[in-house]
């Protein structure tokens, strides 16, 4: 159990000496949300409206960001086969690597969504629930980007191969976490439903997931 | 049984029997299916003659959707199994399935614009089918990034698992998040709402479509097992040249 | 006949539709078709290269 927080921990350091952490999502993140306005034009109603939503598809995006990082550098500098070879639990290893890049590098993504949400007119209240929904959905999220990434390690400009794949299998949690914003906004009764579905999802994700990336790492040795 | 037909000289036996068959099928299920579905059955009720565009709509999206399950499978027997004809096969079907699924998000929007009045609705179905789309395509996308050919089959058989169980639950959700859906009317527990007048051309040509791929996918698997000869045989040469020149020098 | 080719007013709808699909099961066949071509073609060439 220690091993995996230590590989936890190791991903979560790593995460913050090169490139800068959290910087990379937040700042694209907070591009993609002042962008976003500029081309859909400044009616206050037509931006609340679409307020959670863009969040949702915005914080979307900038997991993406970071998808190729992950499982691309250990098998360009074949970190992966020591993986293979350690005697530790891999899919335990595989959801500490995820979680810990994550935990270090995406919490930015639920306060920029709050007060994202307040910018664009959202009351408080369902603008919280977008924000908490964001968060259920960093797991999600996170572990496709992963898996992606593990499928794509190595490919030159493998950015828009790792979108691609991602995108399909990022459509539920999108679904439902920019759902639960939109139904607190409406305030329809779906959005603690919305909520709840975010957090299956990030749990089912967080389930399966680990085993898809040790399939896909393994498929790519040599 | 799928060890049995993985030697490749009995699948190619097998193949060999079926393909003229499939052929056959196929060109009497098309003229059948095609006739009924223009001449032999009455407009709709409500749609009119637009319905036509049904007989052809509903076989695309099917076998989209069903070319995908084929893929999951055949990538399947292949991640267990290590069939090399699993591999291939499932290499031949993507471009397959991807062209029906453009297929039937084509004839799809030109049935919307005379039903709804758009050339697009963001509906359940149509969602769910250019979600589809981009399954194939990713799928398509990571076998060409791969030059090493092993690992574009592993990995691609990974990826097309990881997509069927992704599929489920896309459906779901998108059913979750729309709400002008149409209920499906083909398969109900209280029998299909559609008429029979319009089933038979219906299920005809679905018919017609399946036995199309099928013979696709079988014809092709032998062409591939061509070309792998061939490359073998050009590896041979090229191996037997270098071998002449380092004695050379 | 007229009436069968104007699909009720449809026509602009229904006849894309179905040129459409039969174009596109054709050029599956028709691929299909070239590829075994040029595959028996590659290889006889080898073959008889060799001989």
């Amino acid at each position: 159990m220690s091993a995996l927080g230590a590989i936890l921990a190791r991903e979560a350091r790593l995460a913050w000496a090169g490139g800068g952490g959290p910087a990379g999502p937040a700042a694209f993140f907070l591009g993609a949300i002042t962008l976003a306005p500029l081309a859909i034009g400044p009616a206050a109603d037509l931006l609340v409206a679409v307020g959670p939503g863009i969040m949702g598809f915005a914080a979307l995006l900038s997991v993406l960001q970071s998808a190729d990082r992950l499982f691309g550098d250990d098998h360009v500098d074949g970190t992966a086969e020591l993986y293979l070879l350690s005697g530790v639990s891999l899919p335990g290893l595989v959801l500490a690597k995820v979680l810990g890049q994550a935990s270090a590098t995406l919490w930015p993504l639920p306060v920029i969504g709050l007060f994202g949400a307040l910018m664009y007119g959202v009351p408080v209240l369902p603008a919280c629930v977008g924000a908490l929904a964001l968060l259920a959905a960093i797991p999600a999220l996170s572990l496709i980007a992963g898996f992606a990434g593990a499928l794509a390690a190595g490919v030159r400009r493998s950015g828009l191969l790792i979108a691609l794949i991602a995108t399909p299998m990022m459509v539920p949690v999108l679904i439902f976490a920019a759902g639960a914003g939109r139904s607190a906004l409406a305030g329809d009764e779906r959005a603690l439903a919305n909520l709840l579905l975010t957090i299956a999802v990030s749990l089912a994700t967080a389930a399966l997931a680990p085993f898809g990336i040790v399939a896909a790492v393994r498929s790519r040795m040599g | 049984m799928l060890s049995y037909f993985s030697n490749p000289q009995r699948f190619d036996r097998l193949a060999r029997t079926l393909i003229p068959v499939f052929g056959s099928l196929t060109v009497v299920l098309l003229g059948v299916g095609g006739w009924l579905a223009l001449l032999g059955s009455p407009p709709d009720y409500q749609q009119g003659e637009t319905i036509r565009i049904m007989y052809v709509h509903v076989p695309a999206a099917y076998m989209a959707m069903a070319l995908y399950a084929a893929l999951a499978v055949a990538s399947f027997v292949y991640f267990v199994w290590r069939h090399a004809l699993a591999d291939t096969a499932a290499e031949i079907i993507a471009p397959i399935g991807a062209l029906f699924t453009v297929l039937a998000l084509f004839t799809g929007s030109l049935w919307g614009k005379p039903m709804w009045g758009t050339w697009w609705e963001w509906d359940a179905r149509m969602t769910s089918v250019l979600v589809l789309l981009l399954v194939y395509l990713g799928y398509m996308a990571l076998r060409a990034a791969l030059e090493d050919a092993q690992q574009a089959a592993r990995t691609g058989a990974v990826l097309a698992m990881a997509g069927i169980v992704n599929l489920v639950i896309v459906k779901f959700s998108v059913d979750w998040w729309s709400s002008l859906h149409q209920p499906a009317s083909l398969i109900r527990l209280d029998g299909p709402t559609i008429h029979a007048s319009q089933l038979w051309p219906l299920v005809i040509m679905i018919l017609a479509y399946s036995f199309l791929a099928g013979w696709l996918v079988l014809y092709r698997l032998r062409s591939q097992a061509l070309r792998r000869r061939a490359r073998a045989l050009q590896r041979q040469r090229d191996q037997a040249a270098r071998q002449r020149e380092e004695a050379v020098s | 006949m007229s009436d069968f080719l104007a699909m009720g007013g449809y026509a602009a709808f229904v006849w894309p539709t179905w040129g459409l699909s039969f174009l596109v099961l054709v050029g599956l066949v028709a691929h299909a078709l070239v590829e075994r071509r040029e595959a028996r073609e590659a290889l006889r060439r080898l073959e008889e290269d060799e001989a």
